[in-house]
């Protein structure tokens, strides 16, 4: 195991190499001055030309990588164009919101997925059946800030039950939409994924065996056939936390909140490039930790797969 | 093939999709004929008032917004972003994904790695947060927003293909192709490409709902198609501010078009899947990236 993660954490070099290459690229070959951005419109050409000098920007681009480059490996990410703050310690203080509203959002999407997909898949063409079919498919279908939109009407106007949008005093009644925003489409993904791994299952001969053996049907479905319906459910969960870690740009634009999401928009908005920089290789990182954990979480559901050793059952 | 037709018309889920997605897209291209009014028309009461916010009636049949132009028209109109859109970063990306992919998968080595490599950076990147940027500092234009969403899908189509071309490529009529003297990219034209189409339409057609609603999300943000033209995720951000007025309908018919047309091409996607590559029945393609 120990080995096999070593390989995957060095094979994850060079990608996150070209991740940095191909953002240091598009970041400096766009078009606009970040130093005439900074000075303000009525500056003078020498203060822009001392900005660009104290920013670096006047140095050959060939330089300016292996400056960025040599800082990524010391954690030196640079400073903020627009407030002059460590990049890393700007990332950082958005970054635990996002982790929160990423995490509950997975967790949600994986109870409720599984639940249903579970559901509907032990009582095939039922009505419970139908009626989660028809849900995953308009989860799946509807964009998330729709759906924001919906549950905002529903919770907030209607039932008055709980605050619209923003932090407030950063309790975690203020990230119950969001996450129901933010959660709702991985559930109804997971839902039909569940279902259909289910249905394959169920229709093994371990699983008839087990029935003919008089376990308890919770024993069957939810400790023989589930546990090998999970292997594709883990992977999606997985990516779906990675890409909520930097793509939930739009809940968290639509709920006020200020994570890594909004932190990106604005800095793409006033081409704070060191900002997107670091934020990219951040989310990268987070890519790259993520699937390598998810890949380590394999064996649980499936004792054949072993890392490191020899395979057993083959 | 007319026994698979037949199978395609029984699968009721995936007529259901091809209906949904014929209907919308047959609303965009006759759009003048079955709207009452333009999209960006303001229209004015008798009186010199403008129309705000009236609620759907039997005039307006989604209601008006509030410079007093008709939804039914701004909805209908707005397809044609959405679905043009779709079809043209498809293609883009379908024309990079097939070209590297295939490269990838018949030579191998050091193409292959070269390319596995770059595919795995653009699956690392934050897609939304690549496209944002793209859009944002590209000069403002409809053929660069394609070309973004283009090249970000590309990845997952390069690597099916890839798949696709290695479990292809030693079959015997590519041996025989070779033995013929036909030259890499004849046989990849000629003999791989044809055999290997079924999942990249299927692929295709899943992800067109991942990229309309990743256009939705842009101009959600506003960072898509620039009013005054008609798009679905633009009127939806502008009739957020007046939801809690009560005026629900500018926000719901744009929400409630994009999940018609993502629901068409999922059916729809799903059926042709079980019609042209019935082996492959995971749901991954209707994650997409979008």
């Amino acid at each position: 195991m120990a080995i096999y993660t070593i390989k995957r954490l060095l094979a994850a070099v060079p990608v996150v190499i070209g991740v940095i290459a191909v953002v240091f690229i598009l970041t400096s070959i766009v078009p606009g001055d970040p130093a005439r951005l900074i000075a303000g419109k009525t500056a003078d050409p020498e203060t822009i030309q001392r900005i660009r000098e104290e920013l670096g920007l006047n140095r050959p681009l060939w330089e300016q990588f292996t400056d960025f480059f040599k800082g990524v490996l010391t954690f030196d990410l640079g400073r903020s164009y627009r407030n002059n703050r460590p990049v890393t310690q700007v990332i950082m203080e958005r970054l635990p919101l996002t982790a929160k509203l990423a995490v509950s959002s997975t967790a949600l999407a994986v109870v409720t997925g599984v639940s249903l997909g579970v559901v509907s898949a032990v009582k095939k063409d039922s009505m419970l059946d139908h009626g989660g079919r028809v849900l995953a498919l308009l989860g799946i279908s509807a964009p998330s800030f729709w759906i924001g939109l919906m549950v905002v009407l529903l919770f907030c106007v209607k039932l008055r039950w709980i605050p619209g949008t923003g932090t407030g005093d950063g309790g975690w009644l203020y990230l119950v939409l969001p996450v129901i925003t933010l959660g709702m489409r991985p559930a109804a993904f997971i839902t039909r994924l569940t279902r259909s791994g289910m249905l394959e299952v169920l229709e093994q001969d371990y699983i008839q065996t087990a029935w003919a053996k008089g376990l308890p049907g919770r024993a069957v479905v939810l400790g023989h056939a589930l546990k090998n319906a999970m292997i594709p459910v883990a992977t999606v969960a997985g990516t779906c936390m990675a890409e909520m870690m930097g793509g939930a740009i739009v809940v968290e634009q639509f709920f006020s909140l200020p994570g890594v999401g909004r932190l990106g928009l604005e800095a793409i908005l006033a081409r704070d490039f060191p900002v997107i920089r670091g934020q990219v290789l951040l989310l990268a990182l987070v890519f790259v930790a993520v699937n390598l954990l998810v890949d380590l979480t394999y064996p649980l559901f499936d004792p054949r797969i072993k890392y490191g050793g020899k395979r057993r059952h083959e | 093939m007319e026994n698979a037709w037949s199978r395609f018309l029984k699968n009721k889920p995936a007529m259901a999709g091809l209906f949904l997605v014929t209907v919308i897209a047959l609303a965009a291209v006759f759009a003048p004929y079955i709207t009452r009014y333009q999209p960006t028309e303001q229209l004015i009461w008798t009186e010199g008032s403008k129309v705000q916010l009236v609620p759907p009636c039997s005039r307006f049949w989604f209601g008006t917004d509030i410079y007093g132009r008709d939804m039914f028209s701004r909805v209908v109109y707005g397809a044609r972003a959405s679905l043009l859109i779709g079809t043209a970063s498809t293609a883009i990306s379908l024309l990079i994904g097939i070209t590297l992919g295939a490269l990838a998968g018949y030579y191998g080595g050091v193409v292959d790695d070269i390319i596995s490599w770059l595919a795995n950076v653009f699956f690392a990147f934050p897609f939304i947060l690549f496209v944002l940027a793209l859009v944002a500092y590209l000069p403002p234009g409809l053929p660069l927003m394609y070309a973004a969403i283009g090249i970000v899908n590309w990845a997952g189509v390069a690597r099916l293909v890839r798949g696709q071309v290695l479990s292809v490529r030693e079959k015997e009529y590519v041996e025989a192709a070779e033995a013929l003297g036909g030259s890499g990219a004849r046989i990849i034209i000629r003999h791989i490409l044809p055999n290997i189409m079924a999942p990249v339409l299927v692929q295709a057609t899943l992800g067109m709902g991942g990229i309309i609603m990743l256009e939705s999300s842009l101009s959600f943000l506003g960072f898509g198609i620039q009013p005054p033209t008609p798009s679905w995720g633009y009127e939806i951000a502008q009739g957020r501010q007046y939801l809690l007025t009560g005026a629900w309908w500018w926000s719901a018919f744009p929400g409630m078009a994009i999940m018609a047309l993502v629901m068409g091409f999922n059916l729809l996607g799903d059926g042709l899947r079980d019609l042209l590559d019935p082996r492959n029945d995971d749901a991954y393609g209707w994650w997409g990236r979008g």
